[in-house]
């Protein structure tokens, strides 16, 4: 890099030539110095994990941690076909043989097929059976 | 630490980079080759303060210590937005300063630097230059040597000394009216 010219750039080149000389690069033993710096920046940078291992191990954990959410949704959610027909249909309070029937009125509007509400009534029949009717 | 660091083309910027945003590898290398670049630069500048080899091998490793804290684990430090020396220029000057207090040698005032507390040993073959620079207070000596030694262009000398590029200016327009004026440069000049 050359100092730009301007007013103040009037030393005379023998003059530079000799602060140059004056100001030369000494010749020095820098062995221990050497090691000694090497040894500091490895151990400085040692703290430093790499960023692309990093990156990899969170997105890895964030996948990991949406398949255990949705496997634990899945066992914990009740049957849909349960809650969608074994319930108070009429609104009585209870569910027993009178919902089957309100559901079969709304077959019409619904699309609830006979099986469906076959079962339901078994359903139905077989807790009225044991007596656990609700 | 490696010798192909000598051959390394990157630029210092590209290094810091590497120092700041790089992995463990690539920063130490990145950090070594800066090393090898400007070691020799910081010795020159530590001897402009200090008197004895020891002491500037002092200031080189604490000089490059200081650098490396520029660069924490987290990734976020040093940017470089002007040249290697103007940035590492201050840094050794401060080490030598503080070493040589320490040890008690260096004088407590600014500008109270007498010509014998000059480094001695420096300049065997320089003629009468040495004889030259010691007319010149510390702070004209120093902005003669960052402009024309260093090469450093007038804001460069201004960032690396902290101060307005006007101050640069008048301080070299002194000092190179002092040294055209001192016999010891017209002694170089008219031999």
């Amino acid at each position: 890099m050359k100092p730009e010219k301007d007013r103040s750039d009037d030393l005379p080149q023998p003059l530079i030539e000799a602060l140059e000389s004056s100001d030369r690069p000494v010749s020095m033993i820098t062995a221990r110095v050497d090691r000694e710096v090497s040894a500091m920046a490895r151990r400085h940078f040692s703290l430093r994990r790499r960023p692309a291992r990093a990156q990899r191990l969170a997105w890895t954990a964030v996948a990991a941690a949406v398949v255990v959410a949705v496997f634990a949704v899945q066992l914990q959610s009740p049957d849909p076909e349960q809650t969608s027909l074994y319930t108070d249909v009429d609104g009585s309070g209870r569910i027993d043989i009178a919902d089957v029937l309100a559901l079969a009125r709304m077959q019409g509007t619904e699309e609830r097929s006979q099986a469906e509400l076959d079962a339901f009534a078994s359903w139905i029949v077989s807790l009225a059976r044991a007596g656990e009717t609700s | 630490m490696a010798n192909s660091a000598k051959w390394d083309q990157r630029s210092d910027q590209e290094l810091i980079r590497h120092c700041t945003h790089g992995n463990a590898t690539d920063a130490t290398r990145a950090f070594e080759v800066l090393y090898k670049r400007h070691k020799a630069y910081v010795i020159r500048v530590a001897l402009r303060f200090v008197r004895d080899h020891d002491t500037a091998l002092d200031v080189l490793q604490e000089t490059f210590s200081y650098l490396l804290r520029k660069f924490p684990p987290s990734g976020d430090g040093l940017t470089l937005t002007a040249q290697m020396t103007t940035f590492l220029y201050p840094v050794a000057k401060n080490t030598a300063i503080t070493l040589m207090r320490k040890a008690n040698r260096f004088p407590a005032a600014e500008g109270g630097c007498e010509p014998d507390d000059l480094p001695q040993d420096t300049a065997p073959e320089s003629g009468d230059i040495a004889g030259a620079l010691a007319v010149l207070s510390d702070a004209h000596r120093e902005v003669i040597l960052l402009r024309f030694v260093d090469g450093m262009s007038l804001q460069e000398a201004a960032d690396a000394l902290a101060i307005p590029v006007g101050t640069v200016k008048s301080r070299l327009h002194l000092a190179i009216r002092q040294l055209r004026e001192s016999p010891h440069c017209k002694k170089l000049l008219f031999p």
